[in-house]
């Protein structure tokens, strides 16, 4: 068995571990909070009865460990239970939204890699220049934007004044089928169904909030590439490699980069997380039908399973890419041995 | 004490909550703006008893049906509200409603006539739906319906007079709240509705009650199939509960066609409802689900939807001035209303009571609060409700000093301090709350604002413990006495300001089940003088319900229970 097997066993039983610890501690603080979900479903003219009724049906009336214990057992099997909102099951409610989510999520890191990397690159390579100024100032506008404020401008310049962008009603244009579900993103499903249509559309839908996302979520990529670029560059082996006359561009892209890259990987696994919890605010504005906007109206309006289910989700969502994170560092840089 | 301490510790509870939600979901900013109110919609009330049996004219439509067909439009509408689900005997969020008023279809119906701008307004008569005419017994008890033989479910089935039965076994045995709608018509048991042939169906009441009609006309008791919902039953859910959570067999004019939740819903033309495919005005619905107010309102003004619902008061004027852009102002009977609690100090005393609702600035919350699309209440029986009447109001004139010697006279010679509790999410209520403050302050009542999640808000209303607070009633029965029950009557769940009184209960009984106008108009005006008096309300404003449009949409059709009927919407 090759070492890193190993390593991957250990760090999914630890994965386990901080799992259970998160089902335990957010059905605790969901359960605590002294708001009477039976009453909620019930609605504001029930009879006692009915909220009765209701809190034997959602268990509610046991002691709090039996009903760990019972969404415990849930859990095991697979079933994160029904949302008392709509009735049904969260797991399928979290499932249809999370392409959704995993579109924008990755076609706005896409974005702010690209944006992240070449500024970052640029500024450190004309350190003090007038470019290392202009990308500090992007970043320092991204970092301190507020994003609902860009969304709205977004919207209303690229949408509503210079029509570049179509309506922010969702993934497609109002009446346009969904491509056949395979991955459920539609860029992808719609090119492997060959419909360029369908793809063309969903990815008109996909730019202006990824790319209004990745404006603000590459400020931290330009300020850790910047700074990792700088440290490489500055370096004995990049000196040495000028000396003997490599060509500026291997010697930063190469060596300078290669080098930077473990911090760098480290914020995108961030980034990469933030933006898979969903984004209240951009899935509002262009009514997009994560499962951020999801998790909000659970929470205000305390629907149990719903929020244990959406934050459980994103805990697994971190402790898979904190995995694929640490096993590509072996990749990138041969020091790291893992096992 | 209780509630402020439940208080705390919830909010201690909220904070550590979001505190690990942010850190396990690294969920960056918080939302700075708040998602549409969700003000649950409080089932109907009825209005003015029309006089017993009158054999209702065959299926008299307030609108001609047009000459000609041309191609009809399809109607996109940006909404506000997801629909949670459809099942139509349950609570449901605005969504819902609007999906289950457009799907299931009633005995009888609300008689529509249009006002001076066109919109089609529900009234307080009553004309065949599936039931093409009905028959009251002398004494109002006995309501004979005579169905239509060609009304028939989506799926092609006709509609008989045992679905009638089925749904009324449902509301009043079934999961749901509409059994507590059924006491209103004095029906007191299932058993009680029979079924005398297929296309007949007797519903006998315990007494005759003003409301009978009013309440078999509600949406929600629109007919379900029996045979649908038997097939789709289990042992545990004998009602087919689970099924019709998102699923129907339509009797009315809409069939779902497309159910994508969050995102998207399609309503088709029943192509079985009765009233027959030219009775549309459109081909059909797309329901947009957009949740933020300002797109739906770049939506409307491109023109890439045809209907925006839930727009906030503060942009209308802007929209208004679109001349693509028609603004639909509808007064309703909606009171938005200052509630004291008689059980709490200092509003025990009705001269504080007074005083408060002498200090409000009315006029400057009319003003920036829903920005004059609305009207200043003068009674708990508001304009537009049957017997209203402004003859007792007497807060309106802003007298300080009176308020001031009225809170020396109740032992506040200083005033006091107390805390107003407003659910969030509601901007009009948030800053209604800043104008109540700053109009006690000149009577030297200092207020704290307690604004909390609709959630904690609705839990803490509940308790009938919260001592002052912003609260909304809308009676879906357009009836002073289905108003006055569901919230001056002793130990009624929403009675948050716990008003008890002999001779009002007494009142409310008398109203309720007579269906001799005169004697219920002197009853309904002694409630008013009552309770004008009492003041355990003080009256806000009573917004106009708002849909906006593109100007070239018609047919706004709009029922007591404030959803619209689609099948009128179409375009110039």
């Amino acid at each position: 068995m090759p070492p890193f097997v190993g390593y991957i066993l250990r760090r999914l039983a630890l994965a386990a571990v901080t799992l259970a610890g998160v089902v335990v501690a957010v059905f605790i603080m969901t359960h605590l909070l002294p708001s009477d979900p039976a009453a909620l479903r019930a609605g504001p003219l029930a009879s006692e009865e009915l909220i009765a009724q209701y809190r034997r049906e959602m268990r509610l009336d046991q002691p709090l460990y039996v009903q760990f214990a019972d969404y415990a057992r849930d859990l095991v099997r697979g079933d994160l239970g029904n949302s008392w909102r709509t009735e049904q099951p969260v797991r399928d409610e979290l499932g249809q939204r999370l392409p959704a989510t995993l579109e924008l999520a990755a076609t706005a890191l896409a974005f702010a890699l690209l944006i992240g990397l070449s500024l970052g690159i640029l500024s450190a390579v004309y350190f003090g220049k007038w470019i290392d100024h202009a990308a500090r100032v992007f970043a320092t506008l991204g970092a301190s934007l507020a994003l609902f404020w860009l969304a709205l401008v977004g919207v209303q310049v690229f949408y509503y004044n210079l029509r570049w962008a179509p309506p922010p009603l969702g993934r497609l244009t109002v009446g346009l089928p969904e491509p056949p579900a395979v991955t459920g993103l539609f860029t992808v499903d719609g090119l492997l169904a060959g419909d360029r249509a369908i793809f063309a559309d969903a990815l008109g839908h996909l730019w202006l909030p990824a790319l209004t996302l990745a404006f603000v979520v590459s400020a931290p990529l330009i300020k850790i590439v910047r700074a990792a670029m700088l440290e490489a560059l500055s370096s004995d082996f990049v000196r040495t490699a000028r000396a003997i006359g490599l060509s500026s561009r291997q010697v930063v892209l190469v060596d300078g980069l290669r080098n930077a890259f473990i911090p760098v990987l480290t914020t995108v696994g961030i980034v990469f997380g933030y933006l898979m919890a969903g984004n209240v605010i951009i899935e509002r504005v262009f009514s997009w039908p994560g499962i951020g906007y999801y998790a909000w109206n659970a929470l205000i309006t305390n629907d149990f399973n719903a929020v244990q289910g959406f934050v459980l989700l994103i805990a697994v969502v971190y402790v898979l890419l904190n995995l694929f994170i640490d096993l590509a560092y072996g990749g990138i840089d041969p020091r790291i041995r893992l096992g | 004490m209780k509630a402020t301490r439940t208080h705390n510790l919830w909010r201690l509870g909220r904070t550590g909550f979001l505190a690990l939600a942010m850190i396990l979901t690294a969920c960056g900013p918080t939302p700075t703006t708040a998602p549409p109110p969700t003000n649950t919609p409080v089932p109907p009330v009825a209005t003015s008893a029309p006089p017993a049996a009158t054999p209702l004219p065959p299926t008299a439509t307030s609108v001609p049906a047009t000459a000609t067909r041309a191609p009809q439009p399809q109607i996109v509408i940006a909404y506000d509200s997801d629909i949670d689900h459809i099942e139509p005997m349950q609570f449901r969020s605005l969504g819902g409603y609007d999906a289950t008023a457009n799907l299931y279809e009633p005995l009888i119906t609300q008689v529509l006539v249009a006002n001076d701008k066109g919109e089609l307004i529900g009234q307080s008569q009553f004309e065949g739906a599936v039931a093409e005419s009905y028959d009251v017994s002398a004494d109002g008890t006995v309501f004979t319906f005579h169905l239509r033989q060609d009304a028939k479910f989506a799926d092609g089935t006709p509609i008989t007079a045992n679905d009638y039965k089925f749904t009324f076994d449902s509301a009043m045995k079934g999961p749901g709240y509409i059994g507590l709608l059924t006491p209103f018509m004095a029906l007191d048991s299932p058993d009680n509705v029979k079924v005398v042939d297929d296309y007949t169906l007797e519903i006998k009441t315990s007494r005759p009650a003003a409301l009978t009609e009013t309440i078999i006309a509600f949406q929600v008791f629109g007919v379900i199939s029996e045979a649908t919902a038997k097939a789709h039953a289990t042992a545990d859910d004998p009602w087919a509960d689970t099924w019709l959570h998102t699923n129907a067999n339509a009797s009315g004019p809409y069939a779902i066609s497309e159910w994508k939740p969050g995102t998207e819903y399609v309503f088709e033309p029943n192509p079985n409802y009765w009233r027959g495919p030219d009775w549309f005005k459109n081909s059909g619905i797309v329901f947009r689900v957009v949740p933020d107010a300002s797109t739906r309102e770049q939506l409307l003004r491109t023109g890439d939807v045809d209907v925006a619902l839930g727009i906030p008061f503060s942009d209308l004027q802007t929209l208004a001035a679109d001349s693509n852009v028609t603004i639909h102002a509808i007064p309703t009977t909606r009171i938005y209303h200052l509630g004291m609690n008689l059980n709490t100090k200092p509003f025990d005393d009705v001269r504080v009571r007074q005083a408060v609702s002498m200090a409000i600035p009315y006029q400057a919350i009319l003003e920036n609060v829903v920005y004059g699309y609305g009207r200043q209440p003068t009674s708990p029986i508001p304009e537009g409700m049957a017997y209203h009447t402004d003859e007792f109001w007497k807060y309106g004139d802003g007298d300080l000093d009176q308020a001031k010697s009225l809170l020396t006279d109740a032992g506040y010679p200083d005033g006091f301090e107390v805390e107003l509790t407003v659910p969030q999410e509601d901007q009009t209520r948030v800053d209604a709350a800043t104008w109540v403050q700053s109009g006690l302050a000149e009577i030297g009542v200092t207020v704290k604002i307690n604004a909390l999640p609709t959630a904690q808000f609705s839990e803490l209303i509940n308790s009938h413990e919260l001592p002052f607070f912003i609260q909304e009633w809308y009676s879906w029965g357009n009836d002073p006495f289905y108003q006055l029950t569901w919230n001056f009557k002793c130990g009624s769940f929403p009675n948050f300001v716990n008003y008890c009184s002999e001779e009002m209960d007494q009142i409310i009984e008398e109203g309720t089940f007579s269906r001799d106008d005169t004697k219920r108009k002197e009853l309904a005006t002694r409630a008013q003088e009552m309770l004008v008096n009492d003041a355990p309300w003080a009256l806000l404003y009573q917004p106009d319900w708002i849909v906006a449009t593109r100007s070239d949409v018609t047919g706004i059709a709009l029922f007591h229970d404030l959803t619209l009927r689609y099948g009128f919407l179409g375009k110039k």
